[in-house]
């Protein structure tokens, strides 16, 4: 993480430097910054109402019926991960993908997230289960691409429903892509001492 | 059938919520109290996730604004050209990975300039769907974490970025 952000930064900044564009960019950054704590805001509501939800869901029991369901799923693609709490999290968050809830989606991921660390004991290297869940989650499907529709709506198409389906092919066999490789490359990292 | 997908989307949140309380009357459970404990929690990880959305919105801002991508899309343009996939999409394709609300932008412009039925329209939006903002989920999906080494992360977002940009392309090409 240190390197990419290093990276992204000074090859910004150096670029800027050789375009001349030093003036925009710092205007730029300042903005950045305001549009964080903004977005911060604007997210910190929707996960204080999800979280909420959440934990009436767990402490009635709910969670726990639910992830029975999914237990043959999450059982393959996560053979670590025990707790109850986190697998519901992760299928919380697969199902807001799919269905394209936008920022509920992201709120589940980010919790989903969050109990991986604490599955993994905080260790500074990420899990098997946090990358499969990051790759999945990253390529899920999306039933209803709603943004897309809507722009192709505004834009005049005569027909916009007709990537739906050509998109969520293409999206499955990148899914499918994702979690393979994600396989592998965890194997070959666990037989490379990681 | 464009109001049809609108209602499921829209369905999403309500239902899962009335299924939620729905369940805890049914257990006689302290509904109110739960849900104020878990806000609580909710809005405390919120604050943690600050720094750290910082530093990733500051870092794709400072690479987006400079320009760099200008130069990167010059580069680029020979190797598009290469796999069959139309300049027209070489701003979405490179910006996509670094800015979810800036390559919709794009994706916007690009529609308006080739309209949203021809060939390269169809690509750009399949694309949308199936490229991810790589560098943005990484970023903050780990900033909740104390994650520092994030092993193959990484590698397979940008493979599987390039898998769905031919995809997107050679789907458009079939159907």
């Amino acid at each position: 993480m240190n390197y990419i952000w290093l990276g992204m930064m000074l090859l910004g900044i150096g670029f800027s430097c050789c375009n001349g564009t030093l003036d925009q960019l710092s205007q730029a950054m300042m903005n950045s910054c305001g549009d964080a704590i903004s977005f911060v805001l604007e997210m910190a509501g929707v996960m204080g109402m999800w979280s909420g939800l959440m934990n009436v869901a767990q402490k009635t029991g709910l969670i726990h019926a639910m992830t029975g369901l999914f237990r043959p799923l999450t059982r393959r693609l996560f053979p670590q991960i025990r707790s109850e709490e986190t697998i519901s999290a992760m299928v919380m968050s697969f199902a807001a993908n799919l269905m394209g809830a936008g920022n509920s989606a992201t709120v589940f991921s980010l919790k989903a997230m969050e109990l991986l660390d604490r599955d993994n004991d905080g260790r500074p290297v990420a899990s098997d289960a946090m990358c499969m869940f990051l790759v999945m989650n990253m390529y899920m499907v999306q039933l209803i691409p709603m943004t897309v529709l809507k722009l192709r709506q505004d834009a005049g198409s005569v027909y916009p429903e007709s990537i739906v389906i050509p998109a969520a092919l293409v999206e499955l066999v990148t899914m499918a892509a994702a979690i393979l490789l994600c396989r592998l490359l965890e194997r070959r990292g666990r037989e490379g001492g990681m | 059938m464009s109001e049809c997908f609108r209602w499921i989307s829209v369905m999403f949140v309500p239902f899962m919520c009335a299924g939620i309380l729905g369940y805890g009357l049914w257990k006689r459970a302290p509904v109110y109290e739960y849900f104020t404990e878990g806000v609580r929690e909710g809005l405390e990880a919120a604050v943690t996730m600050l720094p750290f959305l910082m530093a990733i919105f500051l870092g794709l801002e400072t690479l987006t604004a400079s320009g760099a991508m200008e130069l990167l899309e010059l580069l680029a343009k020979p190797l598009l050209r290469f796999f069959g996939i139309p300049e027209q999409l070489a701003p979405l394709i490179l910006l996509r990975p670094v800015s979810g609300s800036g390559s919709l932008a794009v994706l916007e412009e690009t529609l308006e300039a080739v309209g949203p039925d021809s060939f390269v329209g169809r690509a750009a939006c399949i694309l949308s769907g199936s490229c991810e903002t790589v560098f943005y989920v990484i970023g903050m999906y780990f900033s909740v974490t104390s994650v520092k080494k994030i092993r193959h992360c990484l590698p397979i977002g940008l493979l599987c970025y390039a898998i769905g940009v031919l995809g997107a392309v050679w789907v458009c090409r079939i159907l």
